[in-house]
């Protein structure tokens, strides 16, 4: 019974880090695709604001892959590194559209952008995997006739 | 089980709530939405992308693309629909804001071929989703009970079809995650 609850338990945790890591880098691609679209009336400190996010949704991700139980070969936890990767880059690429003006801006801009669709693809991927195998494990046993 | 569904509504406001539905589903945990995009056909018949970006010249082209894919989901059977005149040309917000490519006229004939079975009339309003579903009743059940009709296809199936390789630009045009179109209106 008490093994059962820490399990449970465990299960609920994994869940909300991936909810949280699903959803820190959702708003990460919102906040990049918005301040593309703006082009010559976007600000530093906006760029600031996505530089941010895409720390903290790669932090967010680090903290889901430390709560997935399982080796490295694990469907979920491969989809969540791998997203953690390309959340580096879409930091690293903002950080260096910060830097830059013009086309070197927007390029750098474009990068972060599509390294931050990929790592959405890669969450909602491993929440994907999460659920199906949840699900699997909580399916009525049938009974042999 | 991946699939591409696309559901059918009469107004820009039911597709919004079927819109709203399909992530509910996401948040309930019933379905796992990836990417979503609301489209509409317009009165000269094109296919277009509705975005979140609040100044619409910043639309960009998809060239082989929505109404390809809507029709393959859609099947070979049913009304043609624009051929040809009808090829998407929309607005892309996605992987690469900015992208435009170019719309030679092979791709477009490819596209209307694709897009003959499927009927989105001029004032109609689509949905177009990614998602990973167990079982398919939950979407059946809460779109139809909106109005909405119902396509799906395997992910797989559709990338086994010639323009739907690898490299098909899927995410130039889907969000993933809920949106509502910023500065403009549909009818």
């Amino acid at each position: 019974m008490a093994k059962a609850k820490v399990l449970e338990k465990s299960e609920a945790a994994v869940r909300d880090a991936l909810d949280h890591a699903r959803t820190a880098t959702q708003e990460l691609h919102q906040t990049i695709s918005r301040t593309l679209a703006k082009r010559a009336s976007t600000s530093k400190a906006e760029v600031e604001g996505a530089i941010r996010k895409a720390k903290e949704a790669a932090e967010s991700t680090r903290s889901a892959v430390g709560a997935r139980q399982g080796t490295a070969q694990d469907e979920v936890k491969k989809q969540l590194m791998a997203a953690v990767g390309k959340l580096d880059a879409a930091e690293k690429h903002a950080a260096e559209s910060f830097k830059s003006s013009g086309d070197a801006f927007h390029t750098a801009l474009g990068k972060a952008l599509a390294d931050a669709r990929s790592s959405v693809q890669d969450i909602s991927e491993a929440v994907a995997a999460h659920r199906s195998e949840q699900a699997a494990k909580h399916a009525p046993v049938k009974q042999a006739s | 089980m991946r699939n591409f569904v696309s559901v059918v509504f009469d107004t820009s406001a039911k597709a919004y709530d079927g819109l709203h539905e399909l992530w509910n589903l996401d948040r309930e945990g019933d379905v796992t939405v990836h990417g979503t995009a609301v489209v509409h056909r317009d009165g000269l018949g094109r296919l277009v992308v509705d975005t979140d970006q609040t100044d619409p010249p910043l639309a960009t082209a998809v060239g082989v693309g929505v109404g390809a894919l809507l029709g393959a989901l859609a099947g070979p059977a049913g009304a043609a629909v624009g051929a040809g005149g009808g090829a998407a040309i929309g607005a892309a917000v996605g992987g690469t804001a900015g992208f435009v490519a170019d719309i030679n006229r092979a791709e477009v004939e490819s596209e209307g071929r694709f897009e003959t079975g499927f009927d989105v009339l001029p004032g109609q309003h689509a949905i177009i989703a990614d998602v990973s579903e167990d079982w398919t009743t939950p979407i059946d059940e809460r779109m139809r009970r909106l109005g909405g009709t119902v396509h799906r296809r395997s992910r797989d199936a559709i990338r086994d079809e010639a323009l739907f390789g690898p490299d098909y630009p899927y995410y130039q045009y889907m969000y993933p995650y809920e949106y509502n179109p910023g500065g403009y209106l549909y009818p």
